[in-house]
């Protein structure tokens, strides 16, 4: 008998892929395997008191639902990997940790660490807890905000956007449909003769959300307009209604929108999943420096490749001002590597290409200016590297790089250099002069080419054959550092070398 | 404790009367009783049959070989003798499936029933005696019985066992058929055994069915043993103060001695660790053994092959993170 955890098999292995009867042997292999897991798990249940009552499974797909006087427990597709569906065999209160079909939530998708449901110990402790949880109102709640989970209504697929609600709170809203998107467009009532495209929405605040509504009519109830809100859906003059809750601290906002469920019909509540465009939703994305960056400025020189990604990174960080800086043309080429990836801006110099397209991201906050003047002059780098700025060299230009190296050396003040080199396979990021007294990294070893060279028409150099990965790679490692020297908590004193094989 | 929730669940199901019994068990019933109806002297004594034995008890496992057709005589008449009734029983019977498939029994008629696929049917000839009925002896007498108490008896008992008991009866039925073979006792002196030894407190209502089905055997292997070797009669519980009789034929010598090692093997298996599965379904299926459609009845847990030898590997909890360890992001 071949130990299974040594045995080899084609599949997977450097002989390319599985033959035919190989891979169905692994697969019946594997699929045995997922049905040992689960009647490992069910016996464990059985042996703590629950009662099999229902299994037909076959190989990894099961329907074995288990029972003892207080829950019933199904395994569902995707079991060992996705947890047991557990319900109360009486009546829970409804709450935040009940679904809107009565099962309990007992895993987060952040609890799914190690998979703890596949102890039948621990599972059980778990059902546990929910119950005393349950027993005492659920004390520490963390406030998760998707009330649309509990709503139970047909979903659209229309997405609604909104941002900050506060000045449109039991009020009508124009809003305007746009491909898919639903989105805000002024305050006031859409004229009932003349609609122009124009959706009419609502806005309501249903406070504090202690246990989430049973179903649209309980919704409806809890908003302080209920009798506003349905007549005005009967009449089809309300397309859209949003509804902000809180809890503690955080707000959510639910969006209902209404349409017939068939031709001639009458309008019916449907759930849009929706999001908020403001700032405070994108800055929550933006990294736990965000509010640090907030009043910082990074001046890049050069915004080729690399220059564009940086500044794309320190964007999406909530850098709160970017100057970009480079004379060269955008090509329709350079799309491959560069943060601009639209042909429309071709022929446009790269820095006023990356200030387009930053200014059009939703997430960034940066006040983002742009400088086609190439930088040559001696004083204006010195007048850079004494400002507040933070400069930044990715011209990988030895004629500019050199000329900051001296000049801040001179002047005692500090900027960072980064390149790529070796093809893609040196990643470097320098501060110079390091920090704290410290040596400069050592100077790359540069390798033999491995790949030929190629030229593009109107271009008088190689054409670099660093891969795009590369690019992105060490761009994302100079944000790093860069972020780290805004904020006094600098990764390194001479920033990083990256040597790859 | 090896629960092996999954293998018995499948050997449950592996039972059950197969689709075709289900289809020819009630058709055959059908035709027969029409063809008894039919019939101006049967008509004249009231004839109103039933289903019972196992099939009618809803205790009968695969694949269903006869069912048992109670004919109750709701209008039986003063000096017609048991005989009489089982001639003309016989005599419309072989008028409607010619003689070859009809035998005239000491207390019954047997009918091979046509297209039911080997299907036969008991027809037992019943009369109203107070509140119970009366069936035919061997010696022409009539003897008290109460089926349909019977049917009631074993509901509730299956609801005190928390629907696990009907699953339990089949189990060892199917035991019985793999023990014994074509010998008596038959199936029905097994569920009365362990009727009894469930009445006796030898069965835990609550346990899981690897515990149920080892305290089971156990129990009717007790019962078994009393009534071999220390003349125990079983009694009738839908007849208070009544004794069961069974086929003088039944050899309870043997009956005890296999019913004691399956009980023993049982034990063993259900007392194996849960590492262990494999080989305490080994003993299992040799409890278990094989039916027209399954080679073994009860199956080998996933993961395990023919032996009883593991197949997969156990990873065990601890194991289960994801390579990086936890709190990723992606």
């Amino acid at each position: 008998m071949a130990d299974p955890e040594t045995t080899t098999t084609d599949a997977g292995t450097d002989d390319g892929a599985a033959t035919s009867d190989a891979a169905d042997a692994a697969l019946a292999r594997w699929c045995e395997f997922v049905a040992a897991r689960r009647e490992a798990f069910l016996n464990g249940l059985v042996q703590r008191g629950l009662r099999l009552v229902e299994d037909r499974s076959d190989g990894p797909t099961s329907n074995a639902t288990l029972r003892n006087p207080r829950i019933t427990v199904t395994i569902v597709d995707g079991f060992p990997y996705t947890p047991p569906k557990v319900r109360a065999n009486e009546f829970v209160t409804r709450s935040w940790h009940r679904e809107s079909d009565g099962h309990l939530c007992l895993y987060a998708p952040h609890d799914h660490n190690g998979q703890p449901w596949l102890d039948p110990a621990k599972f059980m402790a778990r059902v546990d807890e929910w119950f005393s949880k349950n027993d005492a109102d659920w004390p520490d709640d963390p406030p998760a905000l998707d009330l649309e989970a509990y709503m139970n209504l047909p979903v659209e697929g229309r997405f609604v956007l909104y941002h900050d609600l506060s000045e449109h709170l039991d009020s009508y809203i124009q809003m305007r449909l746009d491909r898919n998107l639903i989105h805000i467009d002024s305050a006031g009532h859409v004229p009932k003769k003349s609609r122009k495209g124009l959706l009419s929405g609502y806005v309501t605040d249903i406070g504090d959300v202690d246990t989430p509504p049973a179903d649209w009519n309980d919704l409806v109830a809890s908003t302080s307009a209920p009798t506003k809100i349905r007549t005005a859906m009967q009449r089809d003059r309300l397309d859209v209604l949003l509804v902000q809750y809180h809890r503690g601290t955080h707000t959510g906002v639910l969006a209902i929108t209404f349409k017939p469920t068939e031709p001639g019909g009458p309008p019916r509540p449907h759930l849009a999943f929706s999001g908020a465009t403001d700032d405070a939703a994108m800055r929550l994305r933006s990294g736990a420096t965000a509010n640090s960056l907030e009043d910082k400025h990074v001046y890049i020189v050069g915004v080729g490749a690399l220059g564009s990604h940086i500044a794309d990174g320190l964007s999406r960080a909530g850098i709160g001002h970017l100057t970009v800086r480079d004379h060269d043309i955008y090509k329709p080429g350079n799309a491959t590597r560069h943060l601009v990836t639209t042909t429309a801006l071709a022929g446009t110099f790269k820095a006023t290409a990356v200030k387009a397209v930053l200014d059009t991201r939703p997430y960034n906050r940066a006040n983002v200016t742009s400088s086609i003047d190439p930088l040559t002059s001696p004083v204006e780098a010195a007048t850079l590297l004494l400002s507040d700025a933070l400069l930044v060299d990715a011209t990988a230009d030895d004629s500019v790089t050199c000329l900051f190296e001296e000049a801040a050396t001179e002047l005692g003040r500090r900027f960072v250099t980064t390149c790529v080199q070796n093809e893609g396979r040196t990643l470097r990021v320098d501060i110079v002069p390091p920090l704290d007294g410290a040596a400069p990294q050592p100077a790359t070893t540069l390798q033999p080419p491995r790949a030929p060279e190629v030229f593009e028409a109107g271009c008088g150099v190689p054409i670099s054959p660093t891969a795009p990965h590369a690019v992105t790679e060490a761009a994302a490692i100079a944000v790093r550092h860069i972020i780290g020297l805004l904020t006094d908590r600098p990764l390194d004193t001479a920033g990083e070398l990256r040597e790859l094989p | 404790m090896a629960e092996l929730a999954t293998s018995f669940a499948t050997a449950q199901s592996n039972v059950e009367p197969s689709d075709d019994d289900w289809d020819n068990a009630p058709e055959a019933h059908d035709a027969i009783n029409k063809v008894l109806a039919a019939d101006e002297t049967l008509k004249g004594w009231g004839i109103n049959p039933i289903l019972i034995g196992s099939y009618g008890r809803r205790v009968s496992i695969r694949r269903v070989y006869d069912i048992d057709m109670f004919c109750r005589l709701d209008d039986y008449p003063e000096g017609v003798s048991a005989q009489d009734v089982l001639d003309q029983v016989y005599a419309v019977l072989v008028a409607e499936y010619h003689k070859d498939a009809v035998t005239l029994e000491d207390r019954s008629v047997t009918v091979l029933v046509p297209d039911a696929d080997g299907l036969y049917v008991d027809v037992v000839p019943a009369r109203k005696s107070g509140t119970v009925w009366e069936i035919p002896t061997d010696d022409g007498d009539w003897v008290v019985t109460n089926p349909v108490v019977m049917s009631e008896l074993k509901e509730a008992k299956n609801a005190n066992f928390d629907e696990m008991y009907v699953p339990c009866v089949k189990l060892l039925r199917q035991a019985r058929r793999n023990l014994l073979g074509t010998a008596k006792p038959g199936g029905f002196a097994v569920e009365m055994a362990l009727y009894t030894a469930c009445d006796e407190a030898q069965v835990n209502p609550s346990a899981s069915m690897a515990e149920l089905f080892t305290t089971a055997l156990e129990g009717v292997a007790d019962v078994f043993r009393r009534m071999a070797d220390e003349g125990f009669a079983i009694p009738d519980p839908s007849m208070p103060g009544e004794e069961m009789t069974f086929d003088p034929d039944a050899d309870f010598d043997t009956a005890r001695d296999k019913f004691t090692t399956a009980a023993a093997d049982a034990r063993e298996a259900y007392a194996m660790d849960e590492d262990q599965a494999g080989k305490a379904a080994l003993l299992l299926q040799g409890i278990l053994g094989s039916n027209d459609d399954f080679e073994n009845v009860f199956p080998m847990p996933s993961g395990y092959d023919d032996d009883g030898n593991r197949t997969t590997s156990d990873r065990s909890a601890g194991s289960r993170s994801a390579t990086a360890g936890t709190l990723r992001f992606g």
